[in-house]
């Protein structure tokens, strides 16, 4: 027995279950909505150079290449450029996008004149994920109360590309921190969903259909029957179940009628996502444990 | 990709909240110093997340990513999150238990607490975190004879402190398991 381990203010086991609780749960949406990864090679540090001189340019010649700024008394009040309008409505700042498909930093450079410090992507999402925040929840680095900031559809229930529908972004106009907000609007036909999510929800594509921990062959003959195309994305769970790989460039691979379907996800119009891999573990890794059941229904 | 990432993230986040929250707690004077490390901690493995190493190997990155932040934030230079209520309340209980404390363990902690920080953390990496020679070389970046050297010099100082406090030192085996 190691007797310094008797000067430790705990141990780790002292700790047990609080990975899922709320402290736990408000950390990880915290970090979702306000950091992003650092890619280690895509376009996006490319993009973020773009966006950086975008928000210069819109500094420097704000008021003269279209952007309309109105002050108040503290400074800006409203403003507008070609993707999006905010002004103030009660302590909020109430953005409404113009264009979805816009440049996201036109967006960005909208809530820096405002003085809001808020990241915003707008990102083609499954139907049921159109004007819902997908970072995960507000975050608790930032100031406010529960309305620190709210994203959704104006008016409820519209479509996304009539006349008068609008995906809207309320922010704390005392926001402190800042928010990254990642929002889904409606997809293009064709175009992959960012949105995250599994089918098998009332409303999903394979709503109240069972696919967890069933072989490819049941769940992809269930997916043609209602008329949907079937893709695969390949993991490599490990052996215990607890939490998964995956090597973006082993998707390839022909899929077996017999390897293990751990979840389905919308992929685009029409297209399901089948989560799966060769090996069956003893838990779902996407899960570290059955996926609850009330994810399926409908 | 990105929700590739984020399942990856939230998998390495969830096997290993609660050793890193350990490894705070365990170093930390205060819950909101604790809150802070593991904050910045996987927040940092989020903004890494593709260089995440899998398996264990990912907590012997974040303890080494953790020992980062906690010497940033000991030098005084990290940035302040003053927004982590939640996290800050959940870890106060763990600082209001009454420790079974003794007279002989306050020998040992006077001890522990006047070695050099870095024989501290690595004493403290065999005994609280558990590592081995090999798991603490990748946590510090350097080599196992580094390790079983340093380690060794440590043990020694220890002892020295300790039978300068009239404490048989043989009774405080420091070896991993």
């Amino acid at each position: 027995m190691n007797e310094l381990q008797g000067l430790a203010r705990v141990r780790d086991e002292d700790l047990a279950g609080r990975s899922t609780g709320l402290a736990a749960r408000a950390l990880f949406d915290a970090i979702l909505t306000t950091e992003s990864p650092s890619p280690a090679r895509t376009r996006r540090p490319r993009r973020r150079l773009l966006l950086g001189l975008a928000v210069a340019a819109a500094f420097t010649s704000a008021l003269v290449v279209g952007p309309t700024l109105v002050a108040g008394p503290h400074g800006a009040t409203s403003y507008a450029n070609a993707a999006m309008h905010i002004e103030l409505q009660d302590g909020l700042w109430v953005a409404r996008v113009k264009d979805p498909h816009a440049d996201w930093a036109l967006y960005e450079e909208a809530f820096r004149a405002v003085g809001a410090d808020v990241t915003l992507e707008i990102v083609p999402a499954a139907p049921d994920r159109v004007g819902h925040h997908l970072g995960g929840g507000r975050s608790v680095m930032t100031s406010g109360g529960p309305d620190t900031l709210v994203t959704g559809i104006e008016p409820d229930g519209c479509l996304i590309g009539e006349e008068g529908c609008h995906l809207v972004i309320k922010v704390d106009e005392n926001l402190s921190g800042r928010a990254y907000i990642r929002l889904g609007r409606a997809a293009k036909p064709g175009e992959v969903y960012k949105s995250h999510g599994t089918a098998t929800k009332a409303g999903g594509m394979l709503s109240g259909f069972r696919v967890d921990e069933r072989p490819v062959s049941e769940v992809r003959k269930e997916a043609e029957r209602r008329g949907l195309q079937v893709v695969y994305q390949i993991i490599e769970p490990n052996p215990d179940g607890q939490g998964f790989g995956l090597d973006p460039d082993d998707q390839s691979l022909p899929v077996g009628d017999d390897w293990i379907v751990w979840d389905a996800e919308p992929h685009a119009d029409g297209v399901v996502r089948l989560i799966v891999s060769e090996e069956r573990v003893p838990l779902n890794p996407l899960y570290g444990g059955p996926k609850p059941r009330e994810l399926t229904s409908g | 990709m990105d929700d590739d990432r984020r399942r990856r993230f939230e998998a390495v986040y969830q096997q290993n909240y609660e050793q890193i929250l350990g490894y705070a707690v365990r170093r930390c004077a205060t819950p909101e110093d604790a809150a802070d490390v593991v904050a910045e901690t996987f927040a940092t493995a989020w903004r890494r997340v593709d260089s995440l190493p899998r398996g264990d190997e990912a907590r012997l990155w974040l303890y080494g990513v953790a020992r980062n932040v906690l010497a940033n934030h000991r030098r005084g230079q990290a940035h302040r999150q003053s927004r982590l209520a939640t996290l800050t309340a959940d870890i106060a209980d763990v600082y209001t238990r009454s420790p079974e404390g003794a007279a002989e363990r306050d020998v040992i902690a006077r001890a522990f607490a006047g070695l050099p920080d870095a024989d501290r953390e690595l004493l403290a990496l065999v005994a609280w975190e558990g590592l081995d020679h090999g798991q603490i070389a990748t946590v510090l970046d350097i080599s196992r004879n580094a390790v079983r050297i340093r380690l060794h010099r440590a043990r020694r100082r220890l002892s020295q402190a300790l039978e300068n406090d009239e404490i048989t030192a043989d009774r405080f085996a420091v070896e991993p398991t």
